[in-house]
């Protein structure tokens, strides 16, 4: 051994222990930057040297890595709880504001107004020729018009924004997926010894908000490659990419969410969370609910007229209708109005039984009233009121389905996020004694080099 | 040992202090409300009830206003029937009084005067109204139900207001059934008044029998006047009933408990606060302090 070579080991010692001393710099300066994983220096002793004795001589430290402390298990499936919270979350607040259209005891409300239009009715049995009366049940009919009308405007409207922001988002989506496969292919390519390690903080970054957006499988690969996922459907895989599109299903005129696959695409709406599968989620609600409307606004109208058209009116004549539906509607909740004749003339109501037109005769009310508790819904065991009811209780039974998935996910999520960040998160203090270790690493291999130099001076003096 | 970082800490108070602060919101609008269910979402399993419950007490307030109304009408129909009771009563002590053969032409033409005019009272409590309403008009109301001569020019069909759950109360009577059915009593008086002017004692006895076939009548009619009554002030008692008993079951399902919601609002708030203090204390105060 060489007092020369002494000097070159202090020379790796300084060096490595100056690189600890950067990583630690590094992972103190970035405790609170999101999405970063902490790093770990890995020193390793240099290959040794064989002297021409057949004796072999240390050849000091030298950084073997600078790997991130990551766990990948725990990591893949928190951005999979990631997506499945984000979807929950997504579709109870958007359906909270759909709510806001059937709020319990709102007076404008389908339910009040439904009540206070068979009210009017039965009221109008104590004076069938009253104007007031007469006036009042027409009103009701009209109320009860705009409150459906409303609700089925508010659902389409729903409806609406959420398929915008389905394809809005996607934007954000397929430009998400590009910057991934442009990462992966640089981290591909990077020899650095900490290169990738930031590129792939940065990879998972955005997986993280792809998790969030749509929901995605991840599988990490041995060589730092990642593989994305949605219902078995490979998103990107090493270094290709597929993008996402929309379409209008022809059937159902609903906007659905597509894969590409070679020159076709596959439908994936099933399979996607995050906050597209919630919006898809909160629309496929709004839409059931929409279509439970429009059955109702449909069954209901028909019945009030076919009893309504039973009776006559003031001047003795056999009744129209009370309400109308256009020919070819598409949604009668939206399409449904008073009829126009009955809306300017209140004569028109055909209350009596019997068409001699007298004042009294309010002998068809009674039939219109019943239709209240008559089981026309669901294969006639729901009348009208227990019907529009149950539009109520299923949407708020869908938004808190949501919110327990959204809390039950959120605590998954949780768990998980702690247990990544146990491995993955800067710990001060660790830091701190990290920084101890190599500052007296430092200083140890300044002395090796301090006193290698004291023997070669002392050789040289020698020599001299 | 699962490896703990001060951003780890950090983050459990973070999301901690979040749920407690939805809790706390979702608290104070059940406190300022005074509800506990302000959308189907907040309990969706009593909605259909809650929704039952609203529809039954709305009609409960339509049923006491028609019951209302129906009672009046009816109090008057009564009312007018008293009077064409008394009104009969008198012409019938005419006829008792000048069947006997005490009395002279003069007398009775006299007392045929007395008869017109009973007619005239009897006429008019059988065209009683009530609200414009001529009661014993059928379902024809709008117009009176006997013409002057006594002859029924209403309508043969009788109106009915819905006062209950399938229970109807006759607002209006056909006065070709309920007062000149099997018995005229126009017709009763006016034979009175023929006998007495033409001083006809047979005929005075004669009409004294259909004079009581019509009091019979009449008796009947108030017979069922108080029936409609009673089955009026039922359904105005039961929908009176009705009302407080789902005001209640409402109030039971809607309503907050607010000194109890109010009471974990206050030890929601404390360990709100509590949180927050432990956050603010959670500074880093570690190794790189000390070195």
């Amino acid at each position: 051994m060489s007092s020369i070579n002494t000097l070159h080991i202090g020379r790796t010692g300084l060096k490595t222990a100056s690189y600890g001393v950067e990583v630690t710099g590094q992972n103190v300066t970035n405790a609170s930057t999101e999405g970063y994983v902490r790093r770990r220096l890995v020193s390793q002793t240099r290959v040794p040297h064989r002297t021409p004795h057949g004796v072999y001589t240390g050849q000091g430290v030298t950084v073997g890595a600078v790997k991130r402390d990551i766990d990948r298990f725990a990591t893949e499936r928190a951005f999979e709880a990631m997506g499945d919270q984000s979807m929950a979350s997504t579709a109870s607040e958007t359906l909270n504001i759909v709510e806001a259209n059937f709020k319990e005891g709102d007076t404008s409300g389908i339910a009040d107004r439904l009540d206070k239009f068979f009210d009017s009715l039965t009221e109008l049995t104590s004076e069938p020729s009253d104007h007031g009366l007469r006036l009042a049940a027409r009103d009701a009919g009209q109320d009860l018009v705009d409150s459906v009308n409303r609700g089925g405007d508010a659902l389409l409207q729903s409806i609406r924004r959420a398929e915008d922001r389905i394809k809005d988002e996607l934007k954000g989506v397929n430009s998400i997926l590009d910057e991934i496969e442009t990462l992966n292919r640089r981290i591909s390519d990077s020899d650095a010894i900490n290169g990738p390690a930031d590129l792939m903080d940065a990879r998972d970054g955005l997986v993280e908000t792809l998790a969030q957006k749509i929901g995605v499988d991840v599988d990490y690969k041995a060589n730092g490659q990642m593989s994305l996922f949605v219902g078995g459907h490979a998103l990107v895989q090493d270094v290709n990419v597929r993008q996402l599109e929309t379409a209008v299903d022809p059937v159902t005129g609903m906007l659905s969410v597509k894969v590409t696959a070679g020159e076709g695409s596959i439908k994936v709406d099933s399979f996607l969370s995050g906050e597209i599968g919630g919006l898809v989620a909160a629309r496929d609600q709004a839409k059931s609910t929409l279509d439970s409307l429009d059955e109702f606004a449909e069954e209901f109208v028909d019945e009030i007229n076919a009893q309504h058209s039973s009776g006559f009116d003031a001047y003795g004549s056999p009744g129209l209708d009370f309400f109308t539906l256009p020919t070819g509607f598409t949604n009668a909740s939206t399409a449904m109005s008073l009829d126009a004749v009955l809306a300017t003339d209140i004569n028109m109501i055909a209350a009596a039984g019997s068409p001699g037109s007298e004042v009294g005769d309010g002998g068809n009310l009674a039939n219109i009233i019943d239709v209240e508790n008559t089981d026309l819904f669901k294969g006639g065991t729901m009348n009208s009121r227990e019907f529009v009811a149950s539009i109520y209780s299923d949407l708020g039974n869908a938004i808190v389905g949501f919110e327990v998935d959204a809390t039950t996910h959120g605590a998954i999520m949780s768990d998980l996020n702690s247990l990544k960040e146990a491995t993955s998160k800067v710990d001060l203090d660790e830091e701190a004694v990290s920084l101890m270790q190599y500052q007296a690493a430092y200083q140890a291999a300044a002395r090796v080099v301090t006193a290698a130099d004291d023997l070669l001076n002392e050789l040289m003096r020698t020599v001299r | 040992m699962i490896r703990t970082t001060w951003h780890g800490r950090m983050e459990v108070m973070r999301q901690t202090a979040s749920s407690m602060g939805s809790r706390v919101a979702e608290l104070n609008e059940q406190v300022a409300t005074g509800k506990r269910i302000n959308r189907p979402s907040d309990d969706p399993g009593r909605v259909s009830q809650l929704h039952n419950i609203r529809q039954q007490l709305s009609n409960q307030d339509v049923y006491q206003k028609n019951s209302s109304q129906a009672e009046q009408l009816l109090n008057v129909a009564d009312t007018s029937l008293r009077d064409i009771h008394a009104t009969l009563t008198e012409a019938r002590e005419l006829a008792v009084q000048f069947v006997n053969e005490t009395y002279n032409a003069d007398q009775r033409a006299e007392a045929a005067n007395v008869t017109d005019s009973l007619f005239g009272r009897a006429l008019s409590s059988a065209n009683v109204r009530f609200n414009e309403r001529y009661i014993f008009a059928g379902t024809a109301y709008d117009g009176a139900a006997f013409g002057d001569d006594g002859t029924y020019i209403g309508s043969t069909d009788h109106p009915e207001t819905i006062v209950g759950d399938g229970l109807t109360v006759k607002t209006g009577f056909d006065g070709s059934d309920v007062l000149t059915g099997s018995s005229d009593m126009f017709v009763a008086l006016e034979n009175l008044k023929t006998a007495l002017n033409t001083d006809d004692t047979a005929a005075i006895a004669s009409s004294l029998d259909d004079i009581d076939a019509a009091l019979t009548d009449l008796e009947k009619a108030r017979v069922e006047v108080g029936g409609e009554m009673r089955r009026s002030l039922d359904a105005s008692d039961l929908a009176s009933n009705l009302e407080v008993e789902l005001t209640q079951a409402k109030a039971s399902i809607e309503e907050t408990n607010v000194v109890d919601a109010y009471s974990k609002l206050v030890q929601l708030q404390t360990n709100f606060d509590a949180a927050m203090q432990v956050t603010s204390m959670q500074r880093y105060s570690g190794l790189f302090t000390r070195i």
